[in-house]
């Protein structure tokens, strides 16, 4: 068995022992801190890329929060310009409904004084016509003969 | 037929002697050496051009570099984390020491009780002297187990010492026996394959099957070596 001669043990300690030194070294100055500092990255840029989504997140969130601040103020302009709009118009619509009536019942005053007047001057045109009529029909009746005048002052007399 | 353990021969590439020793350069140190050069490649060459979405080879360098260091997490805490090198270091040099093996006409070293004995050794020694650095002769409580009653103290602390010193030898044992068995059995196997002839098609499929189990094998053994230390490093860092 090759295994249990010893002439080759001190060669093969010796070199185990150089060999595993230097992987040592190497794992120690080269491999382990190469292999650190690449992992180290990777986690400092999956870091960096979280922090940046994150404000990224807050920044939308402000900008909804102003968004809908903005259109709930608009909104409550918007209702309040038109409660003033719908109050002045209805103010104004009943302003010239009212002037509308007085002027109407002015005309109204008017015209029914004309209609009077008239009545006034048709009344005092008929007033002969009625005398002679009077008179005719008298005459007819009693065969007297009264003067219309006379007729129309004693009408007015009684 | 070959002979099964043919494979486990080592033999001088460069003669060195340092001091009247015998520290020739082997077929096993080359093969320690491609171990330290893959793992260097695999390790480095993945994270050359890192990119914040890792390609195939960049990914399988960071997971294997995460699996260790979840391991270390797992058992020793964040006190754990500066023995991250050397735990890293045990598992590559394990592991590729075995998967190079897996590949035909590459020598396993792995497979040599000597070189797991002295892997066992590194990580024991690490483990025994981070202890005493930490908690001083204090570390010696380590024997004492709480909750035992004084008077069987006597038995259990001479048995403790035993368990405590056997560690590096159940480690390098297992280790060791693992690869040679692993390896002998796929060697018998081939051989089997030529002798048959046109019959040998049944050893070949039994071979496939058992390089693909060797393979598992290969990845498990230099797992269970690495959270075996990562165990005594634990008990060496809290004291149990």
């Amino acid at each position: 068995m090759p295994q249990l001669d010893a002439s080759t043990f001190p060669s093969q300690l010796f070199w185990l022992g150089v060999c595993f030194l230097a992987l040592y070294f190497i794992m120690s100055f080269l491999a382990v801190p190469r292999i650190t500092r690449v992992l180290e990255t990777r986690e400092n840029v999956i870091d960096e890329k979280i922090n940046k989504a994150s404000l990224y997140r807050e920044e939308a969130e402000a900008l909804l929060a102003d968004y809908e601040a903005t259109l709930a103020q608009a909104r409550e302009q918007a209702q309040e310009r038109y409660k003033n709009v719908s109050r002045e118009t209805i103010r104004d619509i009943s302003q010239r409904q009212r002037e509308f009536l007085d002027k109407l019942t002015d005309q109204l005053h008017l015209k029914e004084q004309d209609l009077y007047r008239a009545r006034l001057e048709v009344s005092q045109e008929l007033k002969p016509f009625a005398a002679d009529l009077a008179s005719s029909i008298l005459k007819k009746l009693t065969g007297r003969q009264f003067k219309p005048d006379q007729l129309l002052f004693k009408k007015k007399g009684t | 037929m070959s002979e099964p353990l043919h494979q486990f021969e080592i033999h001088r590439l460069l003669p060195l002697h340092i001091d009247g020793i015998d520290v020739s350069f082997t077929n096993s140190s080359f093969f320690m050496v491609m171990a330290v050069v893959a793992t260097t490649v695999f390790l480095v060459g993945g994270v050359l051009r890192p990119k914040i979405v890792p390609n195939r080879w960049q990914a399988m360098t960071e997971m294997t570099y995460g699996f260790v260091a979840e391991l270390l997490d797992e058992t020793m805490g964040f006190k754990g984390k500066k023995y991250l090198p050397f735990i890293f270091t045990l598992f590559m040099f394990i592991l590729m020491g075995n998967l190079i093996g897996m590949v035909p006409y590459n020598f396993t070293f792995t497979s040599h009780i000597i070189v797991t004995f002295g892997l066992a050794m590194i990580a024991f020694g690490m483990a025994t002297l981070i202890g005493f650095i930490r908690h001083g002769f204090h570390y010696f409580s380590l024997f004492v187990p709480k909750g035992a009653p004084v008077y069987m103290l006597p038995i259990i602390v001479p048995i403790e010492i035993l368990s405590y010193l056997s560690r590096p030898i159940s480690l390098s044992v297992r280790l060791f026996a693992n690869m040679m068995a692993g390896h002998t059995m796929l060697k018998v196997f081939a051989g089997f394959t030529v002798a048959l002839g046109i019959f040998g098609i049944a050893p070949l499929a039994v071979n496939v099957l058992l390089t693909a189990f060797e393979i598992l094998v290969a990845i498990l053994q230099a797992y269970v070596f690495t959270i075996l230390t990562c165990i005594y490093f634990r008990d060496s860092i809290h004291l149990h």
